[in-house]
């Protein structure tokens, strides 16, 4: 019978090790679609899981999101999608159908933080040239507004992409949740910098957020890129940025997507 | 807040209750432990002591016993960590009431393995700046946050006599009833592995 406890007791451990640990597991959504794309600019495979509008009509135009790290918050983000706006928007989780490289994608220039890193310019390539395309052309999805929406190095991504200049930004709005500002010594704050010297006029919706607690460098990184954009006076830009309360950074990301996409809608 | 500092009153009276009951019919320090555990935090790279004083409650031929108190303190520094310019430091400061359950598999009670469930507050600070002379960027940041906080502590160890060693891994588990997301290793629900020393003050004659 003691035996039997011990052995009990090693099981609970081992179940709430693993259930701690194990990616979540990816459940069929009602109205939700898979594909996978190869990208010949980053030589990986994607998994794109879409989810179609109540009564999607082929003929209308619907605001899309475009979700990076779709692999871990497609279908948290499309439950709430579903529930609060069930008829204006398709969703689109990019992920990945082998490896995950979000390290290379999401990130430039490399940096000794995370190891194969840096690889963000060719990401923009694959979304650019090779992800949108088919999205338009193969499944004839139309949009009305396009939105990119990351979290931790994928909101980082987001305004990358938004600031770098080898590539255009072919995105209307961008939802930033806990980016990491810190990356390459604050590169994007010098990325920012040489943009604003020969722009006056940045075309997006850009809402952003941070939780109160994802410690100090987050934190005052959030605060100085926010005053920095709000000192510049952007012709076309709308933006919105928001600390949440009792929040840390893995549990910001859900909150702030249902933010942002209420920000963007109105 | 109120009802986290109710709930902690009432775990810690329920606790000198026990010890109150158990002094009418021996010394109080029988069969009691002190516990001394070093931590580091696992993702953050925190490192602090925890403390601990348990009484026992039972002593069976494999199983033992205890209740008691923890308080823990973790620092960890982001000083330049992250990025250059930053000078600052997050900090946890917890008061938990524990319930050890400990098992000895074989005959002799020398190896052990333990599982102990932990309840308490927690207070997680945060404070610093930020300055980036390139940028004219100057950001100080502070922040205090009390919680409840909940989860596991397991051990492995080996006891001599009255001193037991182990290591051990602490798990919070907040998240799981606070609506949130399950996120083992988040700041408000972080994950410690260290070095455990144990003295049993006076053992039963």
């Amino acid at each position: 019978m003691k035996k039997m406890f011990g052995k009990l007791c090693y099981l609970i451990i081992l179940f709430i090790i693993i259930s701690g640990c194990q990616k979540e597991e990816m459940l069929a959504i009602e109205n939700s679609v898979s594909h996978s794309i190869d990208s010949s600019y980053t030589g990986n495979e994607y998994n794109l899981q879409i989810l179609y509008p109540k009564n999607y009509d082929l003929s209308l135009e619907y605001q899309t999101i475009y979700l990076l790290d779709g692999d871990l918050y497609f279908n948290e983000l499309a439950e709430i999608v579903k529930s609060k706006y069930p008829s204006d928007i398709i969703l689109i989780g990019i992920g990945y159908k082998n490896k995950n490289r979000r390290n290379t994608d999401y990130s430039y220039p490399a940096d000794d933080f995370l190891s194969n890193s840096g690889g963000a310019k060719n990401y923009i390539r694959f979304l650019n040239n090779e992800l949108l395309p088919f999205i338009e052309k193969n499944l004839s999805i139309k949009s009305s507004k396009t939105t990119l929406a990351g979290h931790s190095l994928g909101a980082y991504f987001a305004l990358y992409q938004l600031f770098q200049q080898d590539y255009p930004s072919v995105f209307d709005n961008i939802i930033a949740v806990s980016p990491s500002l810190f990356w390459a010594e604050a590169y994007l704050l010098d990325l920012e910098n040489e943009y604003h010297n020969i722009n006056d006029t940045l075309n997006i919706k850009l809402y952003s957020t941070m939780g109160d607690l994802e410690g100090v460098t987050m934190n005052t990184m959030f605060d100085a890129f926010n005053k920095k954009i709000e000192s510049r006076d952007y012709i076309g830009l709308s933006f919105d940025h928001v600390r949440l309360d009792k929040t840390s950074h893995n549990n910001n990301t859900i909150k702030s997507f249902d933010k942002g996409i209420s920000f963007i809608l109105n | 807040m109120k009802k986290n500092i109710i709930i902690l009153s009432i775990l810690f009276l329920i606790q000198i209750e026990s010890y109150g009951q158990d002094q009418n019919s021996k010394h109080f320090w029988t069969n009691s432990r002190i516990e001394l555990l070093g931590s580091y935090e696992l993702f953050g790279g925190g490192i602090g002591f925890i403390a601990k004083g348990k009484k026992e409650i039972f002593n069976l031929k494999h199983f033992e016993g205890f209740a008691g108190l923890a308080f823990q303190y973790s620092y960890q520094s982001e000083t330049n960590k992250l990025l250059t310019g930053i000078k600052g430091h997050n900090s946890d400061v917890g008061m938990y009431t524990v319930f050890d359950i400990i098992l000895y598999p074989f005959k002799t009670k020398k190896v052990f393995t333990g599982l102990e469930p932990y309840l308490g507050l927690t207070t997680l600070k945060s404070d610093g700046v930020l300055e980036i002379p390139k940028h004219n960027i100057y950001e100080d940041y502070s922040n205090s946050y009390t919680y409840l906080n909940y989860g596991i502590t397991q051990t492995i160890g080996y006891s001599f006599k009255r001193i037991n060693t182990s290591l051990f891994a602490m798990l919070s588990l907040k998240g799981i009833l606070d609506k949130g997301r399950t996120r083992p290793g988040d700041s408000d629900s972080k994950i410690f592995f260290g070095f455990n020393i144990s003295y049993k003050l006076k053992p039963t004659k």
